[in-house]
């Protein structure tokens, strides 16, 4: 990798770091690893001295790529468990502690003068040897926020002493009252600690888990934005070259191959659900990537299944613009396998795309779905899982930049 | 707090992380509070059934067919050797590897599985650690590879191997490595010295091997954490899908028009939303996914409140604090979305009102929140990585790359946002002294009052360099990272504070890239060559690893090697946690970039 260049300036060792940023960042969208399969690590603090490797004695040790943790002690049992936030899958994990917790002492402050929260205030307990002091913070490590409940470990202590608090703002105040295994609450002003039951009487609430009905056949990723779609070139079956086109009906574009097994049951779904895809208005254009060396098992999976929609060849260099094409709309490059399909509505932009198997009664579902609609209701439609947008789309003009710049640029 | 209506309303059209092209329409007049400067959010709905089905969720763990990739390490010698040298050490340590091989006789080594171990210290949880420094007597091959049988024997579970440093000579190459080997209820890291000689070419040949230090852990119980996660959130109906689906499936699947990034970098806040006494857990998550509300029922499991508690957005989200933003009683939200950082109020029965955005803090990461000026409410800061390009409308390393790598500039503006009452927030960042040095890459920030005079100070860790410290004086900030020595410069990601040693001062934890590649590859004779020194020693320490700053009446003195956390990979989160309850804060660090899918080697 280039280095960088001592500040920011033109010219061209400032281009050519630029680039070398660029170029990693293509490797990792093809699929390569970047300090991947790391194991998380956990050290034991060896009496304020130093710190010991225990990683693979924590359980928590997955080579997940980890982000966040949020501690907090979820069960109420005294002592500390840890939520994890990954990148990869699984993308949450709770971790429960598995100490025992009657060694500890669990405080959460209330600010009367000071915000409510307490955040801020430290807490510090004078232990029999040295002090032990812990903070209430709202937001630290990496975008993690961990509780707000301090937690006190005592190990061999016997008794606990007095709390100090030292609310944000100077004031000081002692809580006497706590004892070791109990959950408190101390309220600027008070100066006990108040008890924290332990167990809650509240029922749970019913109001979770609503899921709305699934009922969808469709593994397309539909378009949050219309996509303008290139016109590209292509030879129909009799070898003339044609140009593809809407010819102003919405158009199934399908890539197959003769070889994958995927591709000839597609062909044979979409020739059996003709009738009734013609009667929704909607025209197959099914181009194969065979080249000319194997053409004729092209020809002969299209006569074996009777296929009756328009077909033809897809050149190979406008195979390679089509996937260009559809690596500028993901993060991550996605696969060049076949059969590969593209809904396109009237105007030869792309509303949905389909990978695998090709069912028709998706294509139906989605046709009915996404052709002719405004674009915050496909903005709406768009994500796999629902939720809710308080933002809008991106603009045509966006897309179309970043298609153009995808369609210009070398890979 | 009553909540005041003046607020202009500004709709807010367009956002989009590839551009952040932003348009606003002023609908209203403009006598609001000058300070105020949120934007009104309208949140839409539209009921329409998830586009997952059972065979899209067989994709979800497809691993995909890769492309043949460049491997980018062949411009360095050093590199190339590494990698033979990495092959011959799987050979020997590799728990898969079978039996190790026999060594042609100019091998030598010392033993491999010391026996003068001895106990230097013992938890009260029960882990007992043991060490030696190795044995000073040569073996050959055979008795080397015997005692490498007994070591895997004693450690079956995995060996992973680290390379720390490589020096080579027209002749030898000489290596520093780590060896952490992992069993039942115990684990070892062993530190060894080799020497290869160089035949021809990169052809090499193991000539040498010396244990420099051995560290064995045990524990009475197997491990400190178990995983509950199923038992707590499987029975929720996204677990299937969203939980289970890793960002490289969707990356893939979900387009970037719809805000969907590789990088995966979605935060979790802890907090208890309806008062209830219970933890309960927000989840953020990529564009086109929806933010999730985890609610603790009595038993311990969870459920899945997102979309009655109103908070199931699909903005590519960030970081999230549940904190009490107007004092009356019940946890607000805030979230730094990747378009701006939103507010909701809570109502006391853990549902959420959006009450506005600020749209001036694109492409956010960490959030942290306190009462900086002391009057009684809590005050925002943002971390705001990079700038982005104007010109392309681009984002990313892509758009913008960090300049000077070791000490970049041209990053992000960071945002303190003081609460101005009834959800106002005014950013203040320059107006109280934080707009110095505030042009970093910043990817976390922690408020802590480390000078113990009842106010609250800012760390801040920038990637690409050096970190700030913001001293309060009065709600005035100072930056004085440099002065008290604390601006480590390294890949920095995370902020803890803690109190490590006791001494009734905080610590400081920051979490850095730890590179064994990056260590390497910058202690090389012409490694950067036409820089300053100051400038080498800079590159040099960016992949330094974690970093612990001791602190004292108002100063902090670096602990060297992190007191022994130093390597801890590729760390994001890294924090002080007492996992044991014996007083005594430990570290835990959650690591790794991002793996691929495809077979070729790490980057």
């Amino acid at each position: 990798m280039s280095p960088s260049p001592p500040k920011v300036e033109e010219g061209k060792q400032m281009a050519r770091y630029t680039d070398a940023w660029a170029n990693l960042i293509k490797e990792v969208r093809n699929g390569a690893s970047w300090s991947g399969g790391e194991r998380n690590c956990c050290f034991l603090n060896v009496a304020g001295t130093r710190f010991v490797d225990v990683s693979s004695l924590s359980g928590i040790n997955f080579n997940d790529d980890g982000r966040a943790i949020a501690i907090c002690d979820w069960d109420r049992d005294g002592d500390q468990d840890m939520w994890l936030r990954n990148r990869s899958a699984p993308r949450i994990r709770l971790m429960r502690n598995n100490s025992s917790g009657s060694r500890s002492v669990s405080i959460r402050l209330q600010g009367v003068k000071s915000n409510r929260d307490g955040i801020g205030a430290v807490v510090k307990l004078q232990g029999q040897v040295s002090p032990m002091i812990r903070s209430v913070r709202a937001g630290e490590m990496f975008l993690s926020q961990s509780s707000k409940w301090l937690h006190f470990g005592i190990g061999e202590i016997e008794s606990v002493g007095d709390f100090t608090v030292y609310w944000p703002g100077g004031d000081v105040e002692r809580f006497h009252g706590a004892k070791a295994g109990g959950r408190y609450l101390l309220r600027q002003g008070e100066g006990v600690a108040r008890i924290v039951l332990r167990a809650d009487p509240s029922e749970g609430s019913g109001k979770g888990n609503s899921v709305v009905q699934q009922k969808r056949q469709s593994v397309g990723v539909v378009m949050p934005v219309a996509v303008p779609f290139p016109r590209l070139p292509f030879r129909d079956p009799a070898a003339k070259a044609r140009m593809l086109t809407g010819n102003g009906k919405v158009t199934l574009l399908m890539i197959w191959d003769s070889s994958s097994t995927d591709s000839l049951l597609s062909l044979s779904n979409l020739e059996k659900a003709r009738e009734r895809m013609g009667g929704a208005g909607i025209r197959v254009l099914a181009l194969a990537s065979n080249g000319v060396e194997d053409a004729g098992g092209a020809y002969e999976e299209i006569e074996n299944c009777g296929f009756g929609w328009e077909w033809g060849f897809i050149r190979k260099d406008s195979l390679e613009t089509l996937f260009r094409w559809q690596r500028a709309l993901f993060d991550r490059y996605p696969d060049h396998d076949l059969p590969l399909a593209l809904l396109l509505n009237v105007n030869e932009q792309c509303v949905a795309i389909y990978r695998g198997v090709i069912m028709a009664d998706e294509i139906l579902d989605d046709a009915r779905e996404l052709i002719g609609i405004d674009p915050l209701a496909r903005w709406h439609l768009a994500p796999p899982i629902h939720g809710t947008w308080f933002t809008n789309p991106v603009s045509d003009g966006y897309v179309r930049r970043i298609v153009e710049r995808s369609l210009g640029e070398e890979r | 707090m009553m909540m005041r209506k003046s607020v202009a309303v500004l709709i807010v059209l367009l956002f989009f992380p590839g551009c952040q092209k932003r348009q606003e329409e002023r609908t209203s007049h403009q006598d609001s509070p000058p300070k105020n400067e949120l934007v009104s959010l309208q949140v839409r709905r539209m009921e329409r059934p998830d586009r997952i089905n059972s065979r899209m969720l067989q994709g979800v763990q497809k691993k995909a067919q890769g492309e043949e990739v460049k491997d980018v390490r062949g411009e360095w010698q050093s590199e190339r050797l590494s990698i033979a040298v990495l092959a011959d050490l799987k050979n020997i340590f590799d728990t898969d590897a079978g039996s190790p091989r026999g060594f042609p006789g100019l091998f030598r080594a010392t033993v491999a599985l010391p026996d003068d171990l001895r106990m230097v210290s013992e938890s009260s949880s029960g882990v007992t650690e043991w060490r030696s420094i190795g044995s000073s007597q040569w073996i050959g091959g055979k008795r080397f590879s015997e005692s490498v049988k007994l070591l895997l024997q004693r450690f079956p579970s995995r060996s992973d191997i680290k390379l720390t440093s490589i020096s080579v000579a027209t002749d030898r190459v000489e290596v520093v490595l780590i060896v952490e080997h992992a069993g039942e209820g115990m684990q070892a890291n062993v530190q060894w010295r080799g020497v290869w000689g160089i035949k021809s070419g990169d052809q090499l040949e193991l000539l040498e091997l010396k244990m420099e230090d051995y560290v064995e852990t045990r524990s009475k119980s197997p491990v400190f954490f178990t995983e509950v996660t199923e038992q707590v959130i499987g029975g929720t109906p996204h677990f299937d899908s969203q939980v289970k689906g890793g960002i490289s499936h969707w990356a893939g699947n979900v387009t970037r028009f719809g805000d969907m990034a590789l990088t995966g970098h979605h935060g979790i806040a802890v907090g208890d939303i309806d008062g209830d006494g219970r933890e309960d857990l927000f989840v953020c998550d990529g564009g086109s996914l929806p933010n999730r509300l985890y609610r603790q029922l009595p038993d311990g499991s969870a459920e899945d409140v997102s979309r009655y508690c109103g908070l199931d957005w699909l903005e590519d989200s960030r970081a999230g604090l549940l904190i009490d933003i107007d004092n009356d009683g019940d946890q607000d939200l805030v979230v730094a979305t990747i378009a701006m950082v939103v507010f909701a109020e809570n109502d006391g029965a853990g549902r959420f009102a959006i009450k506005g955005g600020f749209p001036r803090a694109q492409y956010p990461f960490s959030l942290c929140a306190a009462d900086y000026d002391l009057d009684g409410d809590l005050d925002i800061y943002v971390c705001v990585y990079g700038e982005g390009d104007a010109n392309s409308n681009g984002r990313g390393f892509a758009a913008r790359a960090p300049v000077p790598f070791e000490d970049a500039r041209n990053g992000g503006r960071n945002v303190l946002l003081e609460n101005l009452g009834g959800f106002a927030f005014a950013d203040v960042t320059d107006e109280v002294g934080m707009g110095k040095n505030n042009d970093r890459w910043s990817f976390a920030a922690s408020w802590e009052d480390y000078d113990l005079d009842g106010d609250v100070d800012l760390y801040v860790a920038n990637d690409f360099g050096r970190n700030c410290l913001y001293r309060n004086e009065g709600g005035k900030f100072d930056e004085v990272g440099e002065s008290l020595g604390v601006e480590d410069i390294a890949a920095g990601m995370s902020v803890s504070w803690g109190d490590f040693n006791r001494d009734g001062y905080f610590d400081l934890y920051v979490g850095n890239m730890f590179s064994a590649a990056g260590r390497r590859v910058s202690k090389q004779g012409h490694f950067a060559s036409g820089r300053s020194r100051d400038s080498i020693a800079g590159l040099q320490r960016m992949a330094r690893g974690n970093s612990l700053f001791s602190g004292g009446s108002g100063n902090f003195k670096e602990v060297p090697d992190a007191a022994g956390s130093a390597i801890a990979r590729w760390a994001w989160s890294s924090g002080f946690v007492d996992i044991d309850n014996d007083g005594w804060e430990d570290l835990v660090v959650a690591n790794g970039y991002l793996t691929g899918w495809t077979l070729k080697d790490d980057l």
